[in-house]
């Protein structure tokens, strides 16, 4: 645990793309277990925020700490191994892979074995494959997935896919789990499941830092709520502090604060 | 199902053994012989396009320079086949990683056009450095394999045939075991979605690279042995033409498993001998055959196998 004992902590973070601020200045602390959603309209800078935290984006400045120790030299690649799992806005799923495929190539930086093991059929290879192979079909199986296990992740049902690219994410172990809209295109029913999805991860220890806009989502699961608004944030609090925030109420729906007062 | 499935391959690696006692021709050896090299070029290919999902239009260059390293260190130094059968693959490996690092970040049609750059300058390399390649009138007097303390020379085609087929085979295993592992999954994340692929930790240019540096190798491989059974190589045999052609059998044998190459190799090695007695008609002939596989079986040879394996497997049920 860090001295702090937050896991991550995001400093004066800015991101322009050409004259577009994305993300301004922004601050974030997020502790170990916590749900913290960002929300906030479209174009808010959030998947921007998600993109920098895992490094497919270098900031204009500021820090993003992990642990206390700052990634921004990390390559996106490396942000997996040191605990840090995302998912994205629209699937990425490896299509032509099955499911348990698909959970396998997510405990990529957890397997032990070397190159040479692989060629040479070493007892350590079989070993760890074999405990690869049990734990995918463990994770499917707590999450009540194991029925696709053979499929092809392509051919699955939509919901289905968001959920096994949640796992596939979970699978590597990571302390903290970054959810980039996992509702979106869900059904009512779908994302209900969701929920329950993502509490049960909370409750293995894992920090779940979410992005969403579907609000009947955000508002139960979430212990602290972050609001963007063009790049910058302009509240943060618990589901009521946010509900009652004129500031927020007023970039949802649209309105001049100044002209209403 | 997947021990059916390992029968037959046992059976036809047995079939290939007795393959010279079966059929007493000199020329149905040599086929065999040149189709065990294109396997082995297209098995390469094969895992830069179908297994790591990137594009390569220069693979003959590897096999060029593997012939060449084994051509020249043979006739100079007298190096014998087994060293070159190591010293090939390293050779044509780092010229796989110098062509993958700095290419490696394109995509695409761009990576296309790097790698067809790259295998244009290896084989003006071949035509022009003529102090070490003889330029265009090739290096003779290459010595056959013999296998020492036994005092035994390699001089008949079937003395080739097999040991192609020791190759092959190894190659095969090495090449099965890496594809289906941690390396393996890898290389398909990589296929399927490069972006995911980083998120899921994966150092892609890494694996971008090894990919390019193993085919390189395994096409290295191929042209010690070339260079070892013809006694000659000449700059005609890498030309942009035969990357083309490397290109063509592996995608029409089916690329993502190593079925494809198999059938690939064979196949196209075959059917153009198999084609000859329609003497000018022969070049339309093939064309039109490969069109007509490329258009009905978009998924090579080795797709159309398994769909029918399915369809049987699904009726059986």
């Amino acid at each position: 645990m860090s001295q702090n004992g937050f896991l991550l902590e995001i400093v004066n973070l800015s991101k322009n793309f050409g004259g577009l601020t994305a993300v301004s200045d922004f601050n974030l602390s997020v502790r170990r277990d916590e749900i913290v959603s960002i929300i906030g309209p479209n174009g808010a800078g959030k998947t921007t925020l998600f993109n920098l935290i895992s490094r497919f984006y270098k900031q204009d400045s500021g820090d993003i700490l992990f642990v206390s120790n700052s990634i921004n030299n990390f390559s996106p690649h490396q942000i997996c191994n040191i605990g840090i799992a995302r998912t994205f806005q629209t699937t990425r799923l490896f299509k032509h892979l099955s499911v348990t495929e698909n959970l396998k190539v997510g405990m990529h930086t957890r397997t032990g074995y070397r190159f040479w093991d692989e060629l040479l059929n070493t007892p350590k290879l079989i070993k760890t494959e074999r405990n690869i192979e049990k734990k995918a079909l463990n994770l499917l199986d707590e999450f009540d997935l194991l029925s696709f296990s053979d499929e092809m992740a392509g051919n699955l049902p939509y919901g289905v896919q968001r959920l096994v690219e949640i796992l596939r994410s979970l699978n590597s172990s990571p302390q903290i789990l970054m959810l980039d809209e996992p509702a979106a295109g869900m059904n009512p029913q779908e994302a209900l499941h969701l929920m329950e999805v993502v509490e049960k991860i909370r409750k293995k220890g894992i920090t779940v830092l979410l992005v969403e806009h579907n609000m009947d989502v955000v508002m139960e699961i979430s212990d602290r709520i972050v609001v963007l608004n063009y790049g910058k944030k302009i509240a943060e609090g618990s589901v009521e502090e946010i509900q009652r925030n004129p500031e927020v109420i007023a970039a949802y729906l649209g309105e001049d604060i100044e002209d209403n007062s | 199902m997947l021990k059916g499935t390992k029968i037959l391959w046992l059976l036809f690696v047995i079939g290939l053994f007795f393959d010279p006692y079966m059929v007493r021709s000199e020329y149905h050896q040599h086929l065999l012989i040149v189709s065990g090299i294109y396997i082995l070029l297209a098995l390469g290919l094969n895992l830069i396009i179908g297994y790591t999902g990137q594009v390569s239009l220069g693979h003959a260059a590897f096999y060029g320079l593997g012939a060449y390293t084994a051509a020249i260190l043979s006739v100079r130094f007298g190096s014998p086949f087994w060293l070159n059968l190591l010293a090939a693959p390293v050779v044509a490996g780092i010229f796989g990683i110098l062509l993958g690092l700095p290419t490696i970040r394109l995509a695409g049609h761009y990576l296309g056009i790097a790698s067809l750059t790259f295998g244009i300058i290896i084989e003006q390399i071949f035509l022009n450095w003529i102090s070490l390649t003889r330029g265009p009138m090739g290096i003779t007097g290459i010595s056959p394999p013999r296998i020492p303390f036994l005092n035994f020379q390699f001089t008949r085609k079937s003395h080739y045939y097999y040991l192609i087929l020791v190759i092959t085979l190894v190659v095969f295993f090495l090449f099965r075991r890496l594809v289906s592992y941690r390396t393996g999954r890898a290389f398909a994340a990589i296929r399927e979605n490069e972006i995911s692929a980083k998120a899921m930790g994966i150092h892609t240019t890494y694996y971008k690279v090894l990919a390019f540096t193993i085919a390189a190798m395994i096409a290295g491989v191929a042209g010690c042995f070339f260079a070892h059974y013809l006694l000659f190589v000449s700059p005609d045999s890498f030309a942009f033409l035969e990357s083309i052609n490397i290109l063509a059998l592996t995608i029409i044998g089916g690329t993502g498993n190593i079925l494809g190459s198999l059938v690939g190799g064979l196949f196209l090695t075959i059917l153009p001998e198999y084609l000859r007695a329609l003497n000018e008609a022969r070049e339309v002939i093939y064309g039109a055959m490969l069109l007509l596989i490329i258009m009905f079986m978009p998924k090579g040879l080795s797709g159309f196998i398994f769909g029918l394996k399915r369809r049987y497997m699904s009726r059986k049920r």
